[in-house]
């Protein structure tokens, strides 16, 4: 296999990395606090392999080498909740990609595609904005990649995307449906490069590895530390142009810590420079394919790479814990009136729409009932999707893409049928004496919609609001899962950490959320209910 | 002038078969007169009535309205100048009393200060004061009260014809006796060309100037009270001996 490094070329560039790296850590280290401190450092890691296995290596590479004590806090769900812990103490260290941080985190919107810059960039942004410290790079770049098969890309002399373009149009492309539609995606690819295929796939990307294998597609889109490169024996081409913004991967810490605990730069800095792309993809593949602890990977690791002093062997105590009593929860009760806020936010915007939607559709249905059958069917049937399928559908959808928009569709489309169902039931349930009273004095079918009708109707139609509300609380805590927040974060990490305490930090405020709203409704509910109604009627 | 040519309206009912509840009725109501219908449920005294302010088409036959084809008017209006009091009150149950009464007049424009008037005097009129009735909702009030306040929202536009079903049903005599009274009071007051429907022969020869006695949706007869009171018919025999 010839090299796939695609953003460090050169021994000369990785020199000039770990110049300037040096410079900053001499610039940033120097008052260190001289006291040695006894609190464990909290090492964590994202909820994926690599995240894990770094954050792992890290762990175990402190334990070995100095006295500090580690507590480790793996697989935390998504970036923000471990950026959030790390600015506010419930997490000392963990591993940040330079692509997430710069957009993610710091919310830079323009496109960057040098690694050192990007690098540098977001040290110095860091440091001023958050007082958190990029150290030195594990040396990979976890960016996308587009992937063939090796042997075919030898035979036909495809190293880089460059090469790639010239063959394309004897060449088929399945990728993933994310992949082929974002913007950063195959669109913004195929014109960098000039890619002609000759035919463009889109297809559920677990399938796309047995497809290269069979030959039904010739190119696909990857990690570029994907351990599924080395199981399919996959090639990541080159990114020779610099189309793909980077992901550098490297241990952040705020800069307090560093001085609090002055052996951890280095400490840090005898991880640089240790790993590429191949090597992440087989540590990657040891975990998911080979089914090995990422904990006997990492000590593995750091055994190879002669990370342990001579004179100690590998301490025994390496399956981690996790520990719900400690400093994460602490993080989580400065987060949950946010978390509170974003998910009543979502739920708030996703109810409101749907009534804006769903009220006037149900009038115009409960008038030309021969739609009503078809719009409540329609609506029932969303309903009956699960809730996290639904979530899942809403991604592809371009203009929502993962995150917030998507959560805030797939809650609205949950809150059409309760509203829309009440809606109709409680124009057209409206006692046809008294419609034929309205008709008899003379009213007209406008005056009657408005003064008979509808508020008759609004009781039945704020059950409905009512019912669709309780409903999107309770599936807002899904909306995590996609990334758009809200209380279900505590709950996913808590779930994934194993640690109950967590996810009742989620659950309770969730569930007391749903019956607060769910009784300030039945009060305004009340409140909107003319007094004439609210005892049986004549 | 209320007038019914030849009037039949048909039902298709189970299997097919004709339900004729309105069968080639003829009558004329002159103008400040008032009919009462009188028969046994199911004759089609209701059907008759609606079928005068268009709630019910006929099969065939034709209704005038002030010597016009009912079709002929434009609907809405049509029915603003016919009150309408329904067989049970047919009052709005999230409208207080004034806003029941006082609806058309919003729907036809008025002002408030003009409504306000409008429904003091109607509420005086049926003998239920607006202080103490004007807010109060349908489900506070008593059967009686209830049709009273239906009687005065079907005068609210001053209306030249007045369709009452049963608007005294189902009360006790002394509370229909008083109800009776007012009625008369009030035809006195303002001159209304009425359709009243009854179950009651009592009432009818009380209300009515002129008297209709229907069965089986055909009109048996009609007259004055004297004229009723001498036929020999045997089902109006009947209807007077049940009394
Ligand atoms: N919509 C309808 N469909 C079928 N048959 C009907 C319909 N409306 C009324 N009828 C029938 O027409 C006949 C006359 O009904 P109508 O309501 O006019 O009687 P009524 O004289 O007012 O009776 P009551 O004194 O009980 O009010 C009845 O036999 C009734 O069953
Ligand atoms: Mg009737």
């Amino acid at each position: 296999m010839y090299n796939p490094l695609i953003y460090i070329p050169s021994y000369t560039a990785r020199a000039v990395w770990v110049g300037l790296l040096s410079i900053c850590g001499i610039h940033v280290g120097l008052p260190a606090a001289a006291q040695e401190i006894s609190r464990p450092l909290v090492v964590a890691s994202k909820n994926f392999t690599e995240s894990r296995i770094l954050g792992e290596i890290i762990a175990q590479h402190i334990e070995q080498n100095s006295t500090y004590k580690v507590v480790r806090k793996h697989g935390l769900g998504g970036t923000l909740l471990c950026f959030s812990a790390l600015q506010h103490g419930g997490v000392d260290i963990y591993v940040e990609y330079t692509g997430t941080g710069w957009a993610t985190i710091l919310k830079n919107s323009q496109k960057i595609t040098d690694p050192l810059q990007t690098f540098l960039l977001v040290q110095r942004q860091f440091r001023e904005q958050y007082a958190i410290e990029w150290l030195a790079p594990f040396g990979h770049n976890n960016s996308y990649g587009i992937a063939m098969l090796e042997s075919k890309a030898k035979a036909m002399g495809i190293r880089n995307l460059s090469d790639l373009a010239k063959h394309a149009p004897n060449l088929k492309l399945g990728v993933s449906l994310e992949f082929l539609h974002r913007a950063d995606g195959y669109p913004g690819l195929q014109q960098f490069y000039g890619l002609n295929f000759a035919q463009v796939r889109g297809m559920e990307h677990s399938l796309a590895y047995p497809a290269l294998q069979s030959e039904e597609v010739d190119v696909t889109d990857v990690y570029t530390t994907d351990g599924n490169l080395k199981r399919y024996a996959l090639v990541a081409l080159t990114d020779d142009q610099l189309f793909f913004p980077p992901y550098t991967a490297a241990p952040i810490a705020r800069i307090q810590t560093l001085r609090e605990y002055p052996k951890l730069r280095k400490l840090l800095q005898q991880l640089a420079f240790r790993l590429s792309e191949e090597r992440m993809q087989t540590l990657n593949f040891a975990v998911e394919d080979q089914g090995l602890d990422f904990a006997v990977v990492a000590k593995h690791f750091i055994q190879e790479e002669n990370l342990i002093p001579r004179n100690r062997g590998v301490s025994s105590q390496i399956t981690p814990e996790p520990d719900p009593a400690t400093s994460i929860l602490q993080v989580q009760n400065d987060q949950i009136l946010n978390l509170i806020v974003e998910h009543l936010t979502l739920t708030g915007i996703a109810v409101g729409l749907a009534i804006i939607f769903a009220l006037p559709l149900g009038i115009i249905v409960a008038r030309y009932k021969s739609i009503g059958p078809i719009a409540l069917g329609i609506a029932g049937v969303i309903q009956t999707i699960p809730s996290l399928a639904l979530l899942a559908l809403m991604i592809p959808i371009p203009g929502l893409g993962l995150g917030y928009n998507a959560a805030i569709a797939a809650l609205f489309l949950y809150a059409i049928l309760p509203i829309l169902r009440n809606t109709y039931t409680g124009i057209a349930g409206v006692d046809a004496q008294l419609i034929e009273a309205a008709r008899g004095l003379g009213l007209t079918e406008r005056q009657i919609l408005w003064h008979v009708q509808l508020p008759l109707a609004v009781p039945t139609i704020m059950a409905g609001i009512r019912t669709s509300t309780v409903i999107s609380i309770g599936v807002a805590t899904l909306a995590a899962f996609i990334g758009a927040g809200g209380l279900g974060e505590l709950i996913i990490t808590g779930l994934q950490l194993n640690d109950h305490t967590l996810v009742l930090t989620g659950a309770i405020p969730a569930a007391l959320l749903a019956l607060l709203v769910d009784s300030s409704l039945g009060l305004t509910e009340r409140w909107a209910t003319p007094r004439g109604l609210s005892s049986p009627a004549p | 002038m209320i007038e019914l040519i030849e009037v039949t309206k048909t039902y298709i009912g189970p299997n097919q078969t004709n339900i004729r509840a309105v069968d080639s009725v003829s009558l004329q109501v002159e103008d400040g007169q008032t009919l009462c219908l009188i028969g046994t449920s199911g004759s089609g005294k209701t059907t008759a009535m609606k079928l005068v302010n268009r709630l019910i088409e006929p099969t065939s036959g034709t209704i005038r309205v002030n010597g016009r084809d009912v079709r002929e008017h434009d609907l809405i209006q049509l029915r603003r100048q016919i009150g309408y009091v329904l067989q049970f009150g047919g009052l709005f149950p999230h409208q207080t009393v004034a806003e029941n009464i006082g609806l058309l007049c919003q729907m036809d424009g008025w002002t408030k200060q003009q409504t306000l008037e409008r429904v003091r005097s109607l509420l005086h009129m049926v003998n239920l004061p607006y202080e103490s009735y004007g807010s109060r909702y349908p489900v506070e009030l008593s059967g009686g009260q209830r049709q009273r306040v239906g009687v005065a929202r079907a005068l609210s536009l001053d209306p030249q014809y007045l369709l009452m079903d049963e608007p005294f049903g189902a009360l006790d005599p002394i509370t229909r006796h008083q109800l009776h009274d007012e009625f008369l009071e009030i035809k006195q007051k303002v001159q209304k060309t009425t359709i009243l429907v009854t179950h009651d022969i009592k009432e009818a020869f009380i209300l009515g100037d002129l008297i209709g006695v229907m069965d089986q949706g055909r009109l048996v007869q009609i007259g004055s009270t004297e004229d009723i009171q001498a036929s020999t018919d045997p089902f109006i025999q009947s209807l007077l001996h049940n009394v």
